[in-house]
């Protein structure tokens, strides 16, 4: 099972990329019988979700984590929820997406030491609000940077090209040689895109399936 | 007052000595674990305590943001509804952007309901008694930064008002 946290702060665009990568994973990894190959943990800080109700619409699977953060609150009930869908789906892929007050490095940290399961970091920023948001909490948002594999850098449709080389260089300030891929989640990333994204998670199963 | 947590600085701006102030827990008694009495030990940003209602909102607080949360079943035309509530979130946004506080995010999921049947049968047969009544479901989640709470809440309260009256100017 290979892990992927979803981070980034409230309003960057987690729950729009999440659907997408998703129905990439599952168009790509699903295999004959009643395999679940994805399986979506879905952390909300409130004591009620909206995202979940979006995702289970959309016919995925999910599993719900509320009125708490995995990354403090709820890190041990993450690991016990970890534990229960591996016995439950043991899926390909988990893909957990943090609160928007998540630090993802914390998340990864507590799924790694309790599992040993590979897990990558990928988070999202809201381009339009990034210098506002650093300006009101700057090392909270820096820190949901920390330890990332990649962030996308999303609503680029929202914003000129020069404002998009000043906030890609203000990420790398902190967190220097990131990948950084500008998006626009309302619209359809390519399979290629991903696949750059994905890079080392997507196995030779993935190249015998592409095949 | 500011001073450091977990080796990083707190954004919240107040002050930290008068924390019990600002997390009351009043008559509910707090079943977190947490030793009150030592506040010197307590990972303030990694701690959520649930605040009495404001109405039957749920209203937490983690870091410091305010969350409020809502479910609601709304009596009314799903179109009229959704519409009311995209006009109430955008004013709810602009509210929060008015008191020069932080939206993190507000949003809201709506599901229609409108047919229910109940089955049931002794042996004989079975008996459908079916109703037909639109019936709209209101998931509501909103986090936002340095705004009254008090203020907050009954703006929330108000537009989630504004949609059970939305039926009535059909």
């Amino acid at each position: 099972m290979k892990v992927i946290v979803l981070g980034g702060f409230l309003g960057s665009g987690k729950t729009s990329v999440l659907l997408q990568l998703a129905k990439f994973l599952v168009d790509r990894f699903m295999k004959a019988g009643d395999t679940t190959p994805v399986v979506i943990v879905e952390n909300e800080i409130g004591g009620s979700g909206v995202d979940n109700l979006l995702l289970e619409n959309q016919g995925l699977t999910v599993k719900n984590l509320f009125a708490g953060c995995a990354c403090c609150t709820s890190s041990a009930q993450l690991e016990d929820t970890v534990l229960l869908l591996k016995k439950e789906f043991d899926p390909e892929w988990l893909i957990i997406e943090a609160t928007g007050l998540a630090y993802p490095d914390k998340i990864k940290q507590t799924v790694e030491e309790a599992f040993g399961l590979e897990t990558e970091i990928i988070t999202i920023v809201d381009a339009k609000r990034w210098f506002r948001l650093i300006a009101a909490m700057e090392p909270f948002v820096s820190g949901q940077l920390e330890n990332a594999s990649s962030v996308l850098i999303n609503k680029i449709d929202c914003i000129d090209e020069n404002c998009l080389n000043l906030v890609t260089a203000s990420i790398r300030s902190y967190n220097s040689g990131i990948p950084c891929y500008p998006i626009s989640a309302i619209t359809k990333f390519t399979d290629d895109f991903w696949g750059k994204l994905l890079g080392n998670l997507l196995t030779d199963d993935y190249n015998e399936l592409k095949g | 007052m500011k001073h450091e947590h977990n080796g990083e600085p707190c954004f919240s701006n107040h002050d930290h000595s008068e924390h019990h102030k600002h997390h009351p827990h009043q008559e509910v008694p707090c079943a977190c674990g947490h030793d009150h009495d030592d506040h010197k030990d307590h990972e303030h940003h990694h701690h959520q305590h649930p605040k009495l209602d404001h109405g039957d909102l749920s209203i937490t607080h983690h870091e410091n943001a305010i969350i409020i949360s809502a479910e609601r079943e709304i009596s009314g035309d799903y179109l009229l509804i959704k519409d009311t509530l995209a006009l109430g979130l955008k004013e709810l946004a602009d509210w929060v952007e008015s008191q020069d506080g932080l939206v993190g995010h507000i949003k809201g999921h709506l599901t229609e309901k409108a047919k229910s049947a109940m089955l049931s049968t002794t042996g004989d047969g079975v008996q459908i008694k079916e109703a037909h009544h639109p019936v709209v479901i209101l998931n509501l989640a909103v986090i936002v930064f340095v705004v009254d709470e008090a203020s907050l809440a009954n703006q929330v309260l108000t537009m989630i008002a504004k949609l059970n009256q939305s039926k009535k100017r059909l």
